[in-house]
């Protein structure tokens, strides 16, 4: 008998090893994060308190942990950010296992960090796995003079929870000026057609929406449309410095600053 | 890459079923990227090679799928342990593949912009290193692997001083020898 139990304690401190993941296909979480959004958002202060509002942009860093870790650090050496926004596709499949590497990889940012939802990241259990650590992936929330809307863009991966329905109702129940924060470009000729196309289009040339940011297609873009500003953050993973955007807004000003290349453009925004 | 997947898969199963008989187990396994839990049986044609295919669940939203998971495993050592079969460390190679058709998928769906929109996303791969103890003469077998899942040696490569602590996972396995 005390032969067998050396055995299993022997198994037992061999499986204290590594930790029991059921499947790479479930909606199993290693790391115990939950609502890493809401906790995000409740440590936002008033952005306009210093009369520039900035934030932090980055996107599609997939399984680029390498570049991401530049990103973050870069990000944690800029002073007076009110909040770091991601916009999406943080894995390549959306497995439990590039989610649980994503969280650990950006906890020790020091700012607030909101995440929105990328098409990878919403394929699989990608949808419940978001949910889990970050919680809804359509919301709102307000301060220092402007509504700042996060929207699951992302149609064809998840057509039950893509509402630009709700989208429409966001911008149009604002008393503030509006910036949006998608994964997919809201002009997308692949992904929006018909009503879809009609009730973004009505978002994009809503005057209270001043900014759209997205990411998706990997290359920085910035162009104006219908009055609003549509800014295109490429992905992390550039030649140079890792690629991510730190965007300044005073007054009607609008600037943006490529950190990979460290060149930067203005555009006017109209409040 | 997804053809090369799909050899192996078959190219394993044959040389199976190829095999004159010898050894079976039943195998019971908690977690290890085979599921929560996964039931099954493991042919050994000669005492260093056993192949083994057990079926797998998995819960998205308490709701549970099943996955199907085939490992080749190469023994070494076989080595008798205080009048028990102990094989100290094995190796081998396993595929998962996720039964669930809505959520993974080995073709990109025709709903997406255009063909290989996305990745294969339902048959992974990886390694396993592991140790099995048989006690005689209840036959009854315990045995405990580690299992290296191919996306985060892939990530690993790619990405310089990045452990694999996310894609490692431990299997325990309870086994009954015919």
């Amino acid at each position: 008998m005390k032969k067998i139990l050396l055995v299993l304690a022997s198994f037992q401190l061999l499986s204290s090893c590594a930790p029991f993941v059921d499947s790479p296909f479930s909606d199993q979480l290693l790391r115990p994060e939950r609502g890493l959004n809401a906790h995000a958002t409740s440590r936002i202060p008033n952005v306009s308190a210093d009369g520039v509002l900035r934030i932090a942009v980055f996107s599609d860093s997939h399984q680029n942990y390498k570049e991401l870790d530049k990103a973050t650090y870069t990000i944690n050496q800029t002073k007076d950010i009110d909040f770091v926004a991601n916009l999406g596709d943080f894995t390549n499949s959306g497995y439990n296992l590039e989610y649980d590497q994503f969280i650990d990889a950006v906890e020790h940012i020091k700012h607030p960090t909101i995440m929105a939802l990328g098409n990878h990241d919403a394929i699989g259990a990608g949808l419940q796995l978001f949910r889990k650590a970050f919680g809804p992936t359509n919301f709102h929330f307000e301060s220092g003079g402007y509504r700042f809307i996060f929207f699951n863009s992302n149609n064809l991966e998840t057509p039950d929870d893509f509402s630009p329905e709700w989208l429409k109702d966001a911008v149009t129940s604002s008393s503030l000026p509006v910036l949006i924060f998608s994964h997919v470009q809201l002009r997308d000729q692949d992904r929006f057609f018909g009503k879809d196309a009609i009730l973004l289009n009505d978002v994009i040339s809503n005057n209270k929406v001043k900014v759209i940011f997205n990411g998706h297609n990997h290359v920085y873009n910035l162009i104006m449309d219908s009055g609003t500003v549509m800014m295109q953050c490429g992905r992390v993973e550039a030649p140079g410095d890792a690629h991510w955007l730190l965007v300044e807004i005073t007054g009607n000003n609008f600037c943006v600053k490529r950190m990979d290349t460290k060149e930067s453009a203005c555009e006017t925004l109209k409040l | 890459m997804r053809n090369l997947k799909a050899l192996i898969f078959f190219a394993v199963l044959t040389t199976s079923l190829q095999a004159p008989a010898a050894d079976w187990r039943a195998l019971f396994e908690r977690a290890g990227f085979l599921g929560k839990y996964a039931i099954g049986a493991s042919y050994e044609w000669a005492p260093e090679h056993a192949v083994s295919y057990l079926l797998g669940n998995y819960q998205i939203e308490d709701e549970d799928f099943y996955q199907s998971n085939l490992i080749y495993r190469y023994s070494r050592w076989n080595t008798d342990f205080f009048g028990h079969h102990w094989r100290p460390l094995q190796f081998g190679f396993f595929l998962v593949y996720a039964m669930n058709n809505q959520k993974y998928f080995l073709k990109s769906p025709d709903k997406y912009p255009y063909a290989d929109y996305y990745d294969e996303t339902a048959l992974r791969y990886g390694v396993e290193f592991g140790t099995t103890l048989t006690f005689m003469p209840s036959r009854l077998g315990l045995g405990y692997y580690i299992r290296v899942f191919d996306n985060g040696v892939i990530a690993n490569f790619n990405n310089s001083k990045r452990d694999l602590q996310y894609y490692i996972s431990s299997g325990l396995s309870l086994q009954y020898l015919f």
